[in-house]
């Protein structure tokens, strides 16, 4: 009963941070500098020509009305059309979706256990070699960026040992599935980054877990070693890993502008670059709206299996 | 009328070849090619396969005369066609138009219509669609930057289905080279204001599918009016904004041809095996705008002193890597016909401090904007405030993302950088840029006394003597006293794989589909 109402509210809380969140960027977009129609028509346009075709896109009427207009729209499932290229956006946005969660899915797929996997190896024997190695990969790829991951990655498998491809150059409404190869150094750049922190995360909740008193207790009735840790340590140290991935289902989704971008991977994120760069109000709306649930739904999952894995949160 | 009979009747005493003048650049064989390898034809053109075409950014729309990419002008290329096109000395050769004839002395042309062309709807090709073109572009609300890209039109009429009289402001020499201009494309009347959404040309390849971001099919037209010069089974750009990983599509296979490289990576591609590298002289520039309208900049000195600031042949060097040429302040680039013997502006700081001493204006300090999504002119621009900080003047670096740039700098700021292309016609290289009403001339002055009048005798005269006269005093007080200075000359530069044939570099910025093909 605890566990429904909590889930409950959380729903409550995900839908007021949506309509929070669209209210936000719609006025962060207004506010910057420039809109759709002095991104389309460059800077040689005359301030007239630039009048003329706002007024034409309907950017002269109040930001009331018009994200008045646009929440109308959304509650009746249609988001409206890009104001750069005039195409519908849902379907622009169902493709890219569907892209970046399969990135983003193959992605939790590996760097989860692994990372898991990692953390633990490096917590059973502090200070040792293997988790001064460990620690050193994990603080080195937290530390630089995916951008720089991802240029050294097309440098290496790309362009000096040329194995792979380095642009994924695929369309919205292909299946990445049909191009393994090509999902490859996307995917191997993201997971190095979720490594990074998972593993850390994992280390230092283990190397506690197994200082504890009841791991003692187990260790001296003489179970095994990798029982111990497997049954008794490790799913005391799950919640707050299983907590930290669920923060990474939102990015994995829609947080993945610099690697799609940077690998061409016709996704959410390519989307959203283009818009904002473009102003394209519509487009940013619903991919920002897209990306926030993608967020919300992430954290609430994690947070009911955190409440699975630890039943003194069940009640 | 025939090609020949149009040498006679536009400009008398000049024959076909030397229509190469007419060309606002006019340097087609005056300038030596340098491309890192030559392109050597591989018997007869192929028929066939899908070109993988490259280049870093999307189309911005893909209404013809609105866009303002080179991404959309190349897709409106492919998609549409002009009246006429240009050979490779800057001719105009039929292409929608079979015929054009100067009336009154260059003031009306009446130009005749191709028959038997069809639009990609089935719709045939009549004069209503000229007229509804041309008009549109004459109307900044619907043609937005494609407005004036007809030249000085003042009125279109159809003289029957296959012809049209174009009535112009000021008689027009040029005006011939004027309708190959990239956002002259010639569009259906039926539908003429929804392009973006339903494209429709009589071009040489029909509109399939645009991607927003990601890419932009194109097919075969089967009907299309000129077979011979179609022979890829379409087109397929995609875009990738990486440097790195544009360079890793082309080794890897993934794309044939790339544009508007970065330098950087044309240098390091230029030797590769197996690809072609491209590296050609024109007409493009960057400008540094120093607005006379705005202090201090509508000091005289203070716009001669700019000129003696930044070490130009250092910044060609450094900057472009020796890919390009040093400017003199003019729109065009050395080896035109049109330019007149001139001194060329060279580094000078103590007379650059004499002169704005002279002014009287007091410590320069200002904000040099300008955008990394236009490079390499952030380069020449540190180069340029770190020469002026000698001098006592200090420029503040502001390095701003393009659509900031294009909403509050362009036009409002005193101090920036714009990009230009080359142009065909000295109507868009020089008139259309700094004549005091013209669209271009971001502060609307007259930037030395009687430039006006100058420019517009110099689009007027149909005779080229006359017009090299008069384009070379127009020149020489754009070179003492205009509110641009240009530094250098960019080269255009490309990569391809050696299966590609027929690749022209374009000397106007957008790559021709027409006449590539793709060996074994």
């Amino acid at each position: 009963m605890i566990a429904l109402t909590f889930i409950l509210r959380r729903c409550v809380m995900l839908v007021l941070v949506l309509v929070a969140v669209s209210v936000l960027t719609f006025g962060i977009v207004n506010v910057l500098p420039g809109d759709v129609a002095t991104a389309v028509l460059g800077d040689m346009a005359s301030p007239e020509m630039v009048e003329a075709v706002r007024e034409r896109m309907g950017l002269d009427r109040p930001l009331d009305a018009r994200y008045l207009e646009w929440v109308g729209g959304v509650l009746h499932g249609d988001f409206g059309r890009s104001l750069q290229h005039g195409q519908p956006i849902a379907p622009m946005l169902l493709g890219r979706l569907g892209n970046s969660a399969i990135l983003g899915l193959i992605t939790l797929g590996i760097a989860a256990p692994l990372s898991i996997a990692l953390g633990v190896l490096a917590a059973l024997r502090p200070g040792h070699l293997l988790d001064r190695a460990i620690s050193s990969f994990a603080v080195g790829a937290h530390a630089m960026p995916e951008y720089v991951i991802g240029l050294l990655a097309i440098l290496c498998f790309s362009i000096w040992l040329p194995l792979l491809p380095g642009s994924s150059l695929m369309d919205p409404n292909e299946n990445p599935l049909n191009r393994p190869e090509a999902l490859v150094l996307p995917v191997g750049v993201l997971v190095i980054g979720m490594l990074a922190v998972i593993s850390q995360v994992t280390r230092a909740g283990m190397i506690q877990a197994l200082g504890s008193p009841y791991v003692r207790t187990a260790t001296l009735k003489g179970l095994p070693r990798w029982k111990v840790v497997l049954k008794h340590a490790l799913p005391n140290v799950l919640p707050p890993t299983v907590t930290e991935i669920g923060m990474y289902c939102g990015y994995v989704i829609g947080g993945l502008v610099v690697v799609e971008t940077l690998f061409s991977y016709a996704g959410l994120g390519q989307m959203m670059t283009n818009a904002v760069s473009y102003r394209d109000i519509p487009t940013i709306q619903a991919g920002v709206l897209v990306v926030a649930a993608a967020y919300g739904i992430g954290n609430l999952l994690a947070d009911v299996a955190a409440l699975l894995l630890n039943p003194r949160l069940r009640g | 009328m025939s090609r020949s009979e149009f040498d006679d009747l536009m400009i008398p005493g000049l024959s076909r070849r030397t229509l190469l003048g007419a060309g606002a650049l006019g340097v087609a064989s005056g300038l030596l090619p340098r491309s890192g390898h030559a392109q050597v034809p591989v018997g007869a053109p192929r028929k066939g396969g899908v070109l993988r075409f490259c280049r870093p950014d999307p189309p911005d729309t893909l209404d013809p005369q609105m866009t303002n990419s080179f991404s959309g002008m190349e897709y409106s290329q492919m998609v549409y066609d002009n009246l006429v096109s240009l050979d490779a000395d800057t001719q105009p050769v039929p292409m929608l138009a079979t015929a054009w004839t100067p009336e009154k002395g260059g003031l009306e042309w009446l130009v005749t219509l191709r028959e038997g062309v069809r639009f990609h709807s089935g719709v045939a090709f009549t004069s209503a669609d000229v007229v509804a073109t041309v008009e549109r572009a004459m109307d900044p609300a619907r043609s937005g930057v494609g407005s004036g890209a007809f030249g000085p039109v003042a009125s279109i009429t159809a003289e029957g289905p296959h012809a049209v009289r174009f009535v112009l402001r000021v008689p027009f020499g040029e005006f011939p080279v004027q309708l190959a201009f990239r956002q002259a494309r010639i569009l259906p009347a039926a539908g003429i204001d929804d392009l973006r959404n339903t494209p429709n040309g009589t071009g040489p390849f029909v509109f399939k599918e645009f991607q927003p971001g990601s890419s932009l099919t194109v097919e075969r037209n089967p009907n299309y009016w000129n077979p011979d010069v179609v022979h890829l089974d379409g087109v397929r750009m995609v875009f990738i904004r990486e440097s790195v990983s544009m360079q890793a599509a082309l080794r890897g296979g993934q794309v044939d041809l790339l544009t508007q490289i970065p330098v950087e990576m044309y240098l390091a591609m230029s030797r590769a095996r197996g690809f072609k590298a491209y590296s050609e002289v024109t007409g493009d520039y960057h400008a540094i705008n120093i607005m006379g309208n705005m202090a201090p900049f509508d000091n005289l000195k203070v716009r001669e002193a700019f000129r003696y600031i930044l070490d130009r042949k250092a910044t060609v060097a450094s900057v472009l890597f020796g890919q390009g040429a040093v400017g003199n302040d003019v729109p065009l680039p050395a080896g035109s016909i049109y330019l007149p013997e001139m001194t060329q502006s060279e580094q000078d700081l103590p007379r650059a401090k004499r002169l704005i001493e002279e002014s009287g204006v007091g410590p320069i300090e200002l904000d040099f904007f300008t955008s990394s999504d236009r490079q390499p002119a952030p380069k020449m621009v540190l180069a340029f405030s770190q020469a002026a900080s000698q001098i006592g003047v200090t420029l503040r670096v502001r390095d701003i993302p393009y659509t900031e740039y294009a909403a509050n700098v362009s036009r409002k700021k005193p101090l920036y950088t714009s990009y230009w292309s080359g142009s065909a016609t000295l109507f868009d290289a020089v008139h259309r840029i700094y004549h005091s009403q013209s669209l271009y001339n971001y502060s609307k002055i007259e930037s030395s006394p009687g430039l006006d009048a100058k420019l517009d005798a110099m689009i007027a005269e149909v005779d080229l003597e006359k017009r090299k006269a008069v384009t070379k005093e127009v020149m020489r007080a754009l070179n003492s006293s205009a509110d641009r200075l240009i530094p250098y000359f960019r080269n255009y530069l490309g990569m391809s794989t050696d299966k590609v044939q027929g690749f022209v570099p374009p000397r106007f910025g957008t790559v021709e589909m027409r006449g590539i093909w793709l060996s074994a």
